[in-house]
């Protein structure tokens, strides 16, 4: 597909007049209303790393925080490419497992809205992933492919191919996106939040709410975890830091004020809890050094 | 003979025959005999003499020592230790009593070669008595002295630049070789610590000059303290001339450099770094309570000022990483605190304050592993220190030091006037006062940092107080004074923010949305760490639209994302790193930015065509910066007319 391929969809969407008003657009644009899926069970998550994309690797994972849960970014290379110092991206699969059907349909609805142009829907490309599937094309492959299975939200973008071009150097998402999507079908479910086998953050609270500048204060941190595996702890800091030190938390900070901290616990699976405590931090004697 | 003397004369004999009239009747005379020295003579010389009285009883009276260096002029004798203070006479020669007189000849004659002639007179010479004084032959005398001159009473040789202490070596008179020894000793132990090398002969009058590095004879930095440099000068077999002076070595340095705001002659801004360690979104805010640059002990070191080997530690350079600070596992937050440099930012044209703390400890080469003090303060020697290129806040604030002290420095010119990346080097001296006058004390301290200046105060928060991510991110701050490199406006931090959005990073339009930017918030970590990597994502307008904003934001001219919607019928354009093209028919939206609430925009993501007709070929190439509004919109669209300014977005930055 050539590059003016898009110019070719009819891409002028409502009279949005703000962010919400440009999502509502999108909602009607894409129609929202009638995406399929929406009474589907909650999917138990899936571990990307447990799903054989050869010949690709995973070269580097990101994990973003959000309120709506944990988005991981798994950057795949070729598997030879371990030898190479700074292995090239070939492509992109972004994961995020929400606590309802209905986020994860309206993260998928978010992407869409940030489009300046309309993205195809899945199924008139030939691709059928997911409850619902948005996919663009270029230079005869895939580009992208959005779509979301029950409450997870999946993304495949490929990477440009730097020149000169071949086609054993594109990666074909389609198929990978298919292999994701037949994995999740495997995954286990469940009819409510509830039942989701999320890690559980029993504590979470700073040993005193009042401390004092640049003072540490120790973060008390339970977290039990239904399975066998222990999750990983992120943390938003509120403008401080969050250490670990000598296998405990600690929070300090620099500046006086009211921090927010909260602590994610996030599974191999993506499944996740959040818990937030607040510290005040008053004035105290600056350091000497 | 005058007749009026020879009365007087005649009178004088008479009384005096009167009282003595033994004398008168026999008038025996008294001999001296004097020895000469055999040898060359130094300092206090032995006189032995014999003074011969045949008269019987035996007197007892005073001599009157007088010594030539001409045998014309006479002048009294200088007596060092009285071995007799009465004369006995004795009435033979031989056996006789032997007298001494020790001459200080060091006192009489200073430093000196020559002859010297020795007289013995009676002291109650005129009474008639018949004495026939007695002399030496002459005999050589040779009085030296060994002085020393230090170029610096205070002295810290792992000071940089102090690479050794001249002391300069003269013994006096000239005329022959010395042979010349100097040892170093340790004034609390009065052990030796170091024979320095030198001349072993020495002429007289000659100086030398003899470098002492502040080592001992193993090569080790002396520890702190106070030492004697002892000289010795020798000739033949006579004993050895010794001069000594103290040395106090000090240990002196900075340990930290705290850059401050400067009231309305400057402001510093806190920056960030946006890694503190592996993970991504744990920041790192540069603490403004602390030095920016530092050194300091680590876990299990001494010292601030020294390693344990008790070798100096060494200067951090400036700290290069623009994305984390320095990482030390051992620290709890894992972050290096203890020896840095890290980088500073300020407003434009602004005059640095800096706070200089000095290092309060030293350790020792000799017991490794061993904390010892600085040495100072000195009784009777002040120190002070001094700025190459600042003077201090309060007149005399530098004076006086003791380890540990802080001095608050103003820098003596601005910063430049530019938004800019600079190179910032202070060299730091001491100096000790004697008496009233200051003496510099060898080597000297110096730093290098970097130094951000920005175009205003940053503009990513409204708060006076902003916490990370809201503060200024050092690799933000870094590629934004690169890229204005000079005296700027307003207008020219946006069109260099605008241009190199467009075209610095090599960024491509294109994928399917914005991968670094969802409506309010704007993904920089991983924008930047795409731009490490070189792994960018293509992006689309809102992503330029953040990139040019936060950017400008960061230099301080505040920008505001604009969403122009809906429905925008496009004209030709080259989106950012494509080519001529009209990419689709409509835009839904399109983000923009604008400095001035939407009377001009910049957009970093589209050139538009300039030549009039912009729906058709050919084209000329503009990238909109500071574009009025209305024109940027008939560039931009077919449309002009039916779309416009929707929003005013703000965003968070992570």
């Amino acid at each position: 597909m050539n590059p003016y391929t898009l110019l070719l969809i009819p891409a002028l969407l409502g009279a949005p007049a703000s962010a919400d008003e440009i999502l509502e657009a999108a909602r009607k644009a894409y129609d929202f209303r009638a995406w399929p899926g929406k009474q589907g069970l909650l999917k138990q998550g899936l571990d990307l790393r447990s799903v054989d994309l050869s010949p690709f690797a995973i070269g580097t994972v990101r994990t973003r925080l959000s309120p709506q849960g944990c988005t991981r970014i798994f950057r795949y290379h070729r598997n030879d490419a371990h030898q190479t110092k700074r292995p090239r991206p070939i492509f992109e699969i972004s994961l995020q497992v929400l606590d309802t059907v209905a986020g994860a349909h309206e993260g998928l609805l978010e992407i869409l809205s940030l489009c300046q142009a309309r993205m195809p829907a899945g199924g008139s490309l030939g691709i059928h992933v997911g409850d619902v599937s948005f996919a663009t094309r270029k230079d005869g492959a895939f580009k992208m492919i959005v779509f979301a299975r029950n409450n997870i939200l999946v993304s495949v973008y490929r990477f440009p191919v730097p020149r000169p071009r071949g086609k054993a150097n594109h990666a074909d998402i389609a198929s990978i996106a298919g292999t994701i999507d037949r994995r999740l079908l495997r995954v286990g479910d469940t009819v409510c939040m509830q039942g989701l086998a999320r890690p559980v953050i029993r504590t979470f609270q700073a040993e005193e709410t009042t401390i004092q500048a640049d003072t540490p204060v120790l973060l008390a941190l339970e977290v039990t975890e239904p399975g066998k595996e222990t999750p990983d702890i992120f943390f938003e800091e509120g403008g401080g830091m969050v250490y670990m030190h000598e296998g405990r938390w600690y929070f300090r900070a620099e500046k006086p004020g009211a921090y927010t901290v909260t602590a994610h616990a996030v599974s191999k699976r993506l499944l996740a809890a959040r818990k937030s405590t607040r510290i005040r931090v008053r004035a105290g004697e600056k350091s000497s050094r | 003979m005058r007749p009026g003397l020879s009365v007087i004369l005649l009178l004088a004999f008479l009384l005096h025959g009167c009282s003595r009239s033994g004398d008168r009747t026999q008038i025996p005379s008294v001999d001296v005999e004097v020895d000469t020295p055999s040898s060359l003579q130094t300092g206090e010389v032995v006189i032995r003499y014999r003074l011969i009285d045949r008269r019987i009883p035996a007197r007892v009276a005073g001599v009157r020592i007088f010594y030539s260096m001409d045998k014309e002029k006479f002048l009294p004798a200088t007596g060092g230790e009285i071995l007799t203070t009465t004369t006995v006479y004795s009435r033979t020669p031989q056996p006789s009593a032997t007298h001494c007189f020790l001459w200080d000849s060091m006192a009489d004659t200073g430093t000196c070669i020559g002859e010297v002639t020795i007289r013995i007179e009676r002291e109650d010479a005129g009474t008639g008595l018949m004495f026939r004084r007695g002399e030496t032959q002459p005999f050589p005398l040779l009085n030296a002295e060994p002085a020393i001159t230090l170029e610096s009473r205070v002295f810290d040789p792992k000071l940089p630049g102090a690479d050794s202490m001249d002391v300069h070596v003269q013994v006096s008179p000239p005329g022959i070789d010395y042979d010349v020894a100097m040892r170093i000793v340790d004034a609390a132990t009065a052990s030796p610590v170091r024979h320095l090398s030198g001349a072993s002969k020495l002429p007289g009058g000659k100086p030398e000059k003899v470098a002492w590095d502040g080592k001992d004879d193993l090569g080790r930095f002396v520890d702190a303290g106070d030492y004697r440099i002892v000289v010795e000068a020798g000739y033949e077999a006579l004993p050895v001339w010794t001069h000594e002076e103290t040395v106090h070595v000090v240990r002196l340095g900075v340990a930290g450099l705290r850059f401050l705001d400067n009231g309305l002659n400057g402001t510093e801004y806190q920056l960030m770094f946006h890694r503190r360690n592996k993970a991504l979104y744990a920041y790192y805010a540069i603490p403004d309570n602390r030095p920016e640059w530092a050194i300091g002990p680590d876990g299990g070191e001494v010292s601030d000022l020294d390693l344990n080997t008790g070798a100096p530690r060494p200067a951090p350079v400036p700290w290069q990483d623009l994305n984390s600070p320095p990482q030390d596992p051992g620290d709890p937050a894992g972050v290096e605190d203890d020896t840095y440099n890290l980088p500073v930012c300020y407003d434009r044209a602004s005059t640095p304050r800096i706070q200089l703390t000095l290092g309060s400890s030293s350790a020792s080469c000799i017991t490794p592993i061993r904390a010892c003090g600085c040495n100072y303060p000195l009784s009777g020697f002040p120190i002070r220190v001094i700025m190459s290129n600042g003077f201090p806040a309060t007149p005399g604030e530098n004076e006086n030091l003791s380890p540990g002290g802080k001095v608050d420095f103003i820098c003596l010119s601005p910063l430049p006037d530019e938004v800019k990346k600079n190179l910032l080097g202070f060299s730091f001296t001491f100096e000790y006062r004697d008496g009233d006058a200051w003496h510099p004390i060898p080597g000297s301290s110096s730093t290098e940092h970097t130094v951000y200046t920005l175009f205003d105060r940053p503009k990513l928060t409204t708060s006076p107080t902003p916490l990370p991510p809201d503060l200024p991110w050092v690799s933000m701050v870094d590629l934004v004074c690169g890229w204005i490199d000079g005296p700027a406006t307003a207008e020219d931090v946006c069109e260099a923010v605008t241009r190199n959005v467009n075209t610095y990073f090599g960024l491509r339009y294109g994928g399917v949305t914005n991968p670094y930017s969802r409506m309010n918030d704007f993904r920089l970590s991983e924008f930047i760490e795409d731009y490490n990597n070189k792994t960018f994502r293509n992006i689309y307008c809102l992503d330029c639209a953040f990139l040019v904003s936060a950017f400008a934001k960061t230099a301080g001219v505040d920008h505001e994302n604009v969403i122009l919607s809906s429905g925008i019928q496009l004209n030709y354009m080259i989106l950012i790193g494509k080519y001529w093209m009209i990419p689709y028919t409509y835009f839904a939206w399109h983000a923009v930015v604008s400095r001035d609430g939407g009377t001009t925009l910049s957009d970093a993501c589209c050139t538009l065509d300039n030549d009039g007709f912009p729906g058709s070929p050919p084209h000329q190439a503009i990238l909109p910066v500071n574009m009025p509004y209305d024109y940027y919109k008939t560039l931009l669209s077919k449309n002009p007319g039916n779309y416009g300014i929707s929003e005013f977005r703000t965003y968070l930055v992570r």
